[in-house]
């Protein structure tokens, strides 16, 4: 599926924040692109500058906030940086669609789910004023929602959280999208809603085609969609590659406690395994790696010098226990931001 | 022996005009907490955990029933034994600004407690805070801060150290760990262990990660709208699960696995949680069941033992139903004689 040109190309974006105590960097140069097809999920915990990173570039942060995005986010050969808002408006809610996070939130409360939808079809779209009619119905049964001529009619207070996450959904998908862009779909729903939601993206990705971001910090969810996995912290991707790599065999200190941190079902022992520490807000952030305050194989370097995102030294697999890098089996396309994986130490 | 706490056959049924016939949103529930124990309650949003637990401190007001603490009915406590009662017995919420006020400082809200049950000295009531910062791991300094300088995480540690101030025996906890982070929320998770060991208290922990409730949890409540579906140790329950929406819950459990988790994500639980306005006739699980028969449509299943101490609330597991023994099979695999 990469063998695509990606659709979204995103080189070096930065978001900062002007402040009376000097700028924040919230989003601190993160590049990725995004191909037809594939799910790429951005994880991290709150205040890492995943959604951040996602709003800035459609221009949908809060009304009234002032930020600077720098770099360059290249959409189907146009440049979103800096666009106007002409060029957005046509982009925006169109060819990129936005799931939200907050499902009761992103629907107008007191007009018909349907009408809202048939709208984006319209407008998005270009369907026609009767054919939107048809196309939002058959859309909230595309997202498995039960009689939906009837729910055409609901108004969103009447939807159960499940459900309305599903009307949601096709509200983006209404417009027919290339990029779908998923903010924390999941969260706020019960485990069992949660499955179906994830379930549900799976098979609509496979069935339309479109690229799908999901914005999310739950691994475990992350898992059961994601092609490919970026770790955000403190503004940076600290770790990228394919679901496998990233969850199955993590290369970061921060991945790797991030997973440790999770309780499976059947695992013994009760305490569990934390990462000490919080994450640092953006101006609290230290010279070197923003992580290594909270590291427990942190080396003089870390303290002073930022590791580069790069794709780790020939030979250096998986993180080990001991905080070196297991043997590599085979080459993969994973990269990790991590002085344990330095290529100038290898070479002395 | 006594349970700390004994919740028998407890009913909260909410009736207003938009409830048309009422909900029912706790029906005929009991369980107990031994003291020094920890009793896992986990179920939907919805399914009546919260209301069950703010009916045990007064909160919601029981339709039917009893709650008894330390073997007395907490409907019929004299003053001084109420009053006991309310600080033998502390609540956590979910949002941990629930419980604290933003013009108070960190100190001030753990004094509080103290100055209301008129507890010590001026003195050894600042010791008291002190020592209280000091249980849920945080530094003296935070006494003087204002509860928005500080993160959800140090706020909920807050919140746990208020509920401690009068030295309850048993500490409920509403979700204290939804809110947080995940790596917040493996520390918060750790601090209730560390607790509950160091000193002896039980808890009636709510939560919605089985994984968490797992690992915390001497024994576990499921809960499915209003009813108390599957009770047993937490190793049972959650390892082995006897009920088939129990079973469901522990396979939607996310795990970051992306082989496996792709493969349960294929298999979820169709169809949405029935309205508790308006129930479905018989088990109430019925509609969203894999295994469901005629039976379980007409008759509300009553408890079996799958084991000692391990009961369930399904037709599957009635000695005298012949379908049980090969559907069984499908919740809970492996050779087993029935009680």
């Amino acid at each position: 599926m990469t063998a695509d040109a990606p659709v979204l190309t995103v080189r070096g974006l930065g978001v900062s924040f002007p402040g009376a105590d000097g700028t924040v960097r919230a989003v601190d140069g993160i590049d990725f692109e995004v191909h037809p097809g594939e799910v790429l999920a951005i994880v991290g915990e709150s205040g890492s500058g995943k959604t951040v990173s996602m709003m800035s570039l459609l221009q949908l942060l809060p009304p009234g906030v002032r930020y600077d995005t720098t770099g360059s986010a290249v959409f189907d050969g146009v440049e979103l940086v800096g666009a106007d808002r002409m060029t957005l408006r046509e982009i925006r809610g169109r060819r990129i669609s936005v799931v939200f996070q907050g499902a009761l939130g992103a629907f107008n409360p007191v007009r018909k789910i349907g009408p809202q939808i048939a709208e984006m079809a319209r407008f998005g779209a270009g369907y026609g004023k009767q054919e939107s009619v048809r196309r939002a119905i058959e859309l909230l049964g595309l997202v498995g929602l039960s009689d939906p001529d009837r729910r055409y009619r609901q108004y969103p207070h009447e939807l159960s959280g499940g459900m309305r996450q599903r009307a949601l959904i096709a509200v983006a998908l209404a417009a027919e999208p290339d990029v779908l862009i998923a903010d924390e779909p999941t969260t706020a729903l019960d485990v069992t809603v949660q499955a179906q939601i994830v379930e549900l993206l799976a098979s609509l990705v496979a069935r339309l085609g479109m690229a799908t971001i999901i914005i999310s910090h739950d691994l475990g969810v992350v898992a059961g969609i994601a092609d490919r996995v970026a770790v955000m912290y403190a503004g940076k991707i600290v770790e990228f590659g394919t679901a496998e790599e990233v969850l199955l065999s993590p290369r970061h200190p921060y991945t790797r406690g991030l997973l440790d941190a999770i309780a499976g079902i059947d695992d013994d022992g009760r305490a569990f395994r934390a990462l000490p520490g919080s994450m640092p807000a953006p101006g609290e952030r230290g010279a070197g790696c923003s992580f290594a305050p909270r590291c427990s194989f942190v080396r003089d370097k870390c303290l002073v010098e930022v590791p580069p995102l790069q794709a780790p030294p020939i030979g250096f697999g998986p993180l080990g226990a001991s905080g070196t890098a297991s043997a590599a089996s085979a080459p993969g396309s994973a990269e990790v931001a991590c002085w344990i994986y330095d290529r100038n130490e290898v070479r002395s | 022996m006594t349970a700390l706490l004994d919740v028998d056959d407890l009913v909260v049924r909410f009736t207003g005009r938009q409830l048309g016939n009422g909900l029912t949103a706790v029906d005929h529930a009991s369980l107990t907490v031994q003291s020094g124990e920890v009793l896992g309650l986990v179920g939907e949003s919805g399914c009546g955990k919260s209301t069950l637990a703010r009916a045990v401190v007064g909160l919601e007001k029981p339709t039917s029933g009893t709650i008894r603490y330390d073997g007395r009915d907490v409907s019929r406590l004299s003053g001084r034994e109420s009053r006991e009662f309310r600080a033998s017995v502390s609540f956590v919420f979910q949002d941990p600004l629930a419980s604290l006020s933003p013009r108070q400082t960190v100190g001030q809200a753990l004094e509080e407690p103290l100055i209301v049950h008129g507890r010590g000295t001026h003195s050894s009531r600042h010791a008291r805070v002190l020592e209280l910062l000091e249980l849920v791991g945080a530094p003296a300094s935070w006494g003087e801060r204002q509860p928005s300088s500080l993160s959800g995480g140090q706020r909920q540690r807050v919140a746990i150290a208020r509920a401690l101030a009068l030295e309850p025996q048993l500490l409920i906890c509403d979700e204290p760990l939804t809110a947080l982070d995940v790596s917040t929320q493996a520390q918060i998770a750790n601090v209730f262990i560390e607790l509950q060991e160091r000193l002896s208290l039980a808890y009636l922990f709510i939560g919605h990660d089985l994984g968490v409730v797992r690992r915390l949890a001497d024994r576990v409540a499921v809960m499915h709208l209003g009813e108390i579906v599957e009770t047993g140790t937490s190793t049972e329950v959650l390892s082995s699960p006897a009920h088939p929406y129990t079973r469901a819950l522990v396979d939607s459990i996310p795990i970051p696995d992306p082989a496996i988790q792709r493969e349960r994500v294929r298999n979820v639980l169709r169809g949405e949680v029935p309205s508790p306005l308006n129930p479905p006739s018989g088990c109430r699980f019925r509609t969203r069941c894999p295994l469901a028969f005629e039976r379980c449509e007409q008759e509300h299943p009553a408890t079996f033992m799958v084991d000692p101490g391990h009961g369930v609330a399904c037709h599957l597991w009635d000695p005298d139903e012949s379908r049980g023994a090969v559907l069984r099979d499908a919740v809970r695999p492996g050779p087993r004689t029935l009680l």
